[in-house]
């Protein structure tokens, strides 16, 4: 007898908590063998969120059917902690499981020390356990102790290579992310105040436009804002992520700072949604143009390669803002934020990690002098050719599609009449120029006539892995009704 | 579906190959050669078969939702298949052209895997069955044909790919932003005879016409119309089969196809006229035509002159699109194979002059005629040809323009015409009559045969025989303009088929 | 600050301990910003921390009867995490200060010229120097 996909769905939620932090339990308490465990655990949380999203999707096409809430231990809210997935949670899961899998296999060539593998291995398996939880917390403190757990990883990651300029980078994005997540709790405890409740759907049942939400709307935004790196909040983003070792800086750019803006966009979906006004949303817009214009124009300027790919995320979360006056238009945009932010993920994963390709191969990345190597590696070029044209937004590419979902909601404010949404929609189709522009100054050296140097030989994984997850970016254009579909099975989400 | 499987398999004979060579090994040359061949063979048999298909009636479609409500269709209709027969048959040609002229040069998988990806983007853009499939295949092109350009990575290819890019993308975003536009508006509907525009003409006429405009903007570019032309002539630093590809089958032709598709398939004749949209497109072209003629004569530079001969020459075909009357659509229409066939001869003579003789300028001509009579002899077909000599094939479209501005009441296109050719004349007779005529003293210099040893011909034979071919059919096409396979059939054809247009007559 | 004043008389029996952890919080913040010492920010992060906690302990002792207790949970955990990120603040801190002698960040964004380290290639492993880092202290859990 085959039952309904929906009863698999609390059983497989639980499992999945539970099989990526006993991955990440087990690489800590073996670190000799980490990089092994490490491996294999990747591959079965991959194939865990797969099946888990085949089940998910099987469930709906209600979102009532598909979205599903686990009572940790029997526990119920308001009193206990509630595992939440729905169609955003889902998306991003997944999302995570592909760049989280492209890392793993790349770090295999990466990172070759004993002693270093030992220590890169759990790190990095608690970063991606805590943010499977992040993910699926439905308890506004747990999403609080779900935050740190990424950060704190996150962090020694970023010290991971001990140089006084990594550990003054952690240092700065430690102090950065504790004052966000303090930032954070305090809106929560503003919050837990006034209502009583922690949980994330019985806040939004209760929350109105009130004094306190306000304030904790403020506290909780800018932390977030913080975290995310999004405009004006952003200037530790490009020492942090831009002096990582590869596969550390595609995680952070890919995942981590997507994750806080995921915080942000449940939040500002559900539990403030009262307090979203016109005025609030032109701000945030502006804003948004206000990054592109900034993180493009750094972009353009930086001498190194993982500079440039580090303005460019600060450029390119300009965009998730200039959505957010979008959002309150047409309320539907939030998806096409989504999926953007999936898009934009997966190809500035892969621009890191051929970045770090290039970088291991020449010995240093500043752009001037890497014009050799760059012509000896073809593949490596096209890798972050391929997902640069993801960047800009061209076709056949994920992000063409997702560029195309924004200009039409874009187009579609000012058909509803919104004068200010003309400067929406020349920020979206500009900042894909400015894109062009910057990707163009990584590609191009390739082109120039000189002579070919091969530099340092570099791993398969390092080799393959850039290219394979760049032309997973190209294809996600072709995942664009899905993942759209994926994210209707939202319940309360218009 | 199974005609949804030949266009795929169309799109894929040339793709597959393309990016298999891009993982080839340097030194594995006959594989790539076979791969090229191969590919661009069967992609000409797989266009025989639909043009068959097509002749026949039968329909053709494939489609794949990429959007809620909007998908990726490719469609075969007579006009399509119109430029995917001459995109086949001139790829073909090249690539034969392409390998002779690169043997021995560095990066020939870097090439030849992104000439592949270029066709393949030109034989989409054909088969395109809606505007967002359209597009989709015009910014692939745009990103395809730019390491073409800066392909020799000289200081002076790379500002040239610059340039090209910064038109080309900046007017891809204004051609994107219409387009999601026009679908807000409208809908993703596909391609129809006669436009699907009519319901909005009476409430969104403002809207049409504003976005008529940027869609013009948007292909104006790649058709090199004037001002947004500038890019075309600096292009031409990239290698004679690319330079001959773009002037001849892929970007110029690219954005003349898409104004052909917006005014007949999307806006529709009718509509187009009652908005006032063609008048002013009729102007633009007009003047181009002119002022790329102008130009053309003050260039010594050989590669130049036929570049700018290129921005005046195109136009023609947006000048019978914007007469918008049955002869005038036929003239415009038939000038596209006409000028493909055409300038693709003469950049290949000039490349062959180039690599043989290390010739670049016309005041160097001086008596080529004896050292390479073959190449020259297709060098005056074709420059014959621009003139409109009859029988050549210059002549059929520029007939067929007069009849369509006789018919649409607009005289002083034919004065346009008449001009235009005298300057064709001026520009194009004296590296003819130079070539022939002329006196040389001093013996050749002659680089290819230095470094690739003696040649059995004039030339090597790879260079050799796509002039002759391309020179031969030019001719044909225009001798044998009567019968119903021909361009100039095929177009009544379409124009039969597809256009309800008052008061037609044949 | 008319919002707190507000958000002062809702939570009316427990008035003292949100106003307290407010201003302990805007206290913190004032100190990270102005003190270059990394151990005094780490000190300034710390009394935001407390500001924290002190307002959700008057959360806990609204309304008549008992504190509630779940908000005494929650601040035992945000205690411990609290702890934990300091501890790993210092150990980052120790580090630092060992390499470059100071306790404070180098000059914020990175100097495009400056070399990077790359912990993939032969040469980082190859000189033991400060790029090595010992598997043994700081970075331990």
């Amino acid at each position: 007898m085959i039952e309904a996909p929906e009863t698999w769905l609390p059983t497989a939620i639980a499992g999945l908590v539970g099989l990526s932090l006993a991955v990440a339990v087990v690489a800590t308490a073996w670190p000799r063998q980490a990089h092994r465990i490490g491996l294999f655990g990747a591959l079965a949380v991959f194939a865990w969120v797969l099946g888990l999203s085949a089940l998910f999707v099987a469930a709906g096409p209600e979102a009532e059917a598909a979205a599903t809430r686990v009572a940790l231990g029997g526990w119920e809210a308001p009193l206990g902690l509630m595992l939440h997935l729905d169609g955003l949670s889902m998306t991003l899961l997944v999302l995570t499981a592909i760049v989280a899998l492209a890392t793993s296999l790349y770090s295999l060539g990466y990172i070759h020390d004993r002693i270093e593998r030992r220590q890169f291995w759990p790190l990095w398996l608690w970063l991606w356990a805590g943010l499977n939880m992040l993910f699926l917390s439905g308890d506004a403190f747990n999403l609080y102790i779900t935050l740190e757990v990424v950060s704190l990883s996150a962090v020694a990651l970023v010290a991971f290579t001990g140089t006084a300029a990594a550990v003054s980078g952690a240092v700065r994005y430690l102090l950065i992310n504790i004052l966000g997540s303090l930032s954070f709790l305090m809106g929560v405890v503003l919050l837990f105040g006034e209502h009583g409740v922690l949980d994330l759907v019985l806040l939004e049942a209760r929350s109105e436009a009130g004094p306190t939400e306000r304030m904790a709307a403020v506290l909780m935004t800018a932390g977030l804002m913080l975290k995310a790196a999004l405009f004006p909040l952003h200037v530790w983003l490009a020492p942090a992520h831009g002096s990582a070792p590869a596969p550390v800086s595609a995680v952070l750019s890919g995942l981590v700072v997507t994750g806080s803006f995921y915080l942000l966009l449940r939040l500002w979906m559900g539990v403030f949604a009262p307090l979203a006004t016109p005025a609030f949303g032109i701000l945030i817009g502006l804003l948004g143009v206000a990054a592109l214009i900034w993180g493009s124009a750094q972009a353009l300027r930086a001498g190194r390669l993982k500079s440039i790919v580090a303005y460019s995320t600060v450029a390119q979360f300009g965009y998730l803002l200039v959505a957010f006056p979008l959002m309150l238009v047409d309320p539907d945009a939030w998806r096409v934020v989504v999926f953007f932010a999936v898009v934009h993920a997966l190809a500035k994963a892969s621009v890191f990690l051929a970045a770090g390709t290039l970088q291991h191969a020449a010995g240093h990345d500043r752009l001037a002098e890497l014009g050799g190597v760059l012509r000896a590696r073809p593949r490596t070029v096209f890798a972050l050719g391929l997902a640069g044209v993801s960047l800009m937004g061209l076709p056949f590419t994920g992000g063409f599609i997702a560029k195309y979902l924004l200009l039409e909601a874009g187009l579609g404010t000012i058909l509803a009449g919104s004068v200010i949404g003309v400067l929406w929609v020349v920020a979206i189709a500009g900042g894909g120029l400015l894109a062009a522009a910057y990707v163009l100054r990584m590609v191009a050296p390739a082109f120039h006539r000189g002579p070919e140097r091969a530099g340092e030989a570099v791993s398969p994984w390092m080799d393959w892995v850039p290219l394979g997850l760049a032309t997973v970016a190209a294809l996600a254009g072709f995942a664009g009704t899905l993942t759209l579909h994926t994210l209707t099975l939202t319940p309360g989400a218009p | 579906m199974d005609g949804g499987w030949l266009l795929l398999a169309i799109l894929f004979s040339s793709l597959g190959p393309g990016i298999a060579i891009f993982f080839l090994p340097e030194h594995r040359h006959r594989l790539r050669i076979t791969l090229n061949l191969g590919g661009a063979g069967i992609k000409l048999a797989l266009v025989g078969v639909l043009l068959a298909g097509v002749l026949r009636g039968d329909e053709y479609q494939f489609s794949l939702p990429l959007m809620p409500g909007i998908d990726l269709v490719l469609a075969a209709d007579a006009l399509s298949l119109l430029f995917a027969s001459l995109s086949a048959v001139l790829w073909f040609v090249t690539t034969v052209y392409a390998i002779g002229y690169l043997e021995g040069s560095p990066r020939r998988s870097r090439f030849f895997g992104f000439f592949s990806l270029c066709v393949s983007a030109t034989v989409g853009i054909a088969l395109s069955g809606n505007l967002i499939t359209f597009l989709i295949f015009y910014e692939m092109l745009t990103l395809a044909t730019w390491p073409l350009v800066v392909h020799r990575g000289t200081p002076a290819a790379l500002r040239a790919g610059r340039l090209y890019l910064g038109y080309t993308l900046t007017s891809g975003l204004v051609l994107f932003t219409a387009i999601v536009w026009l679908t807000l508006l409208a809908g993703a509907e596909g391609f129809t005879p006669g436009g699907y525009l009519g319901d909005l003409s009476e409430t969104h006429a403002l809207s049409l016409q504003v976005l008529f405009v940027l869609l013009m903007i948007g292909f104006g570019v790649k058709a090199a119309l004037f001002p947004l032309h500038s890019w075309l002539p600096i292009a031409m630093v990239a290698p004679a089969p690319v330079s001959a590809l773009l002037h001849a089958v892929a970007v110029v032709k690219a954005g003349a196809f898409g104004i052909i598709r917006v005014v007949n398939d999307v806006y529709g004749a009718e509509l187009a006229i009652e908005l006032g949209l063609t008048a002013g497109l009729l102007v633009v072209a007009a003047f181009t035509i002119i002022y790329g003629s102008i130009q053309a004569l003050r260039a010594d530079d050989l590669k130049q002159r036929l570049a700018f001969s290129t921005v005046s020459q195109v136009s023609y075909i947006i000048l019978g699109v914007a007469l918008a009357g049955p002869l005038g659509i036929i003239g415009g229409l038939v000038h596209l194979v006409h000028q493909g066939i055409t300038k693709i001869t003469l950049f290949f003579c000039a490349g062959n002059f180039a690599e043989t003789l290390g010739i670049h300028r016309i005041s160097e001509l001086n008596g080529i005629g004896r050292r390479m009579p073959l190449t020259m002899l297709a060098f005056t077909l074709g420059g014959l040809g621009m003139i409109g000599l009859p029988p050549l094939a210059g002549f059929v479209t520029k007939w067929h323009l007069g009849l369509g501005a006789l018919e649409a009441e607009a005289h002083w296109v034919l004065g346009v015409l008449v001009l235009s050719s005298l300057l064709n004349a001026a520009y194009f007779l004296p590296p003819i009559i130079r070539g022939w005529l002329g006196e040389r003293r001093e013996p050749w210099h002659e680089p290819l045969r230095d470094h690739a040893g003696p040649t059995r011909f004039e030339t090597h034979w790879m260079l050799l025989f796509p002039v002759v071919f391309t020179a031969v059919l030019g001719l044909a096409v225009g001798l044998f303009s009567g019968l119903g396979l021909s361009p100039l059939g095929w177009v009544s054809l379409i124009v039969q088929r597809d256009y309800s247009l008052p008061e037609f007559s044949l | 600050m008319n919002g707190l004043a507000e958000l002062a008389h809702t939570l009316a029996p427990g008035l003292l301990y949100p106003t307290g952890g407010a201003i302990l919080f805007a206290m913190g913040l004032y100190g990270l910003i102005r003190r270059h010492h990394l151990v005094l920010r780490i000190l300034a992060l710390n009394i935001m921390g407390s500001g924290v906690f002190m307002v959700l302990l008057g959360v806990a002792a609204r309304g008549e009867g008992p504190p509630d207790p779940v908000a005494q949970a929650l601040t035992l955990t945000g205690i411990v995490v609290a702890v934990s990120a300091t501890a790993f603040a210092l150990a980052l801190v120790v580090h630092l200060t060992r390499l470059t002698g100071h306790a404070v960040m180098l000059p914020g964004p990175p100097d495009d010229d400056a070399p990077v380290e790359d912990i993939s290639r032969e040469e980082h492993h190859a000189d033991g120097g400060p790029a090595a880092p010992h598997p043994d202290q700081d970075r331990n859990p």
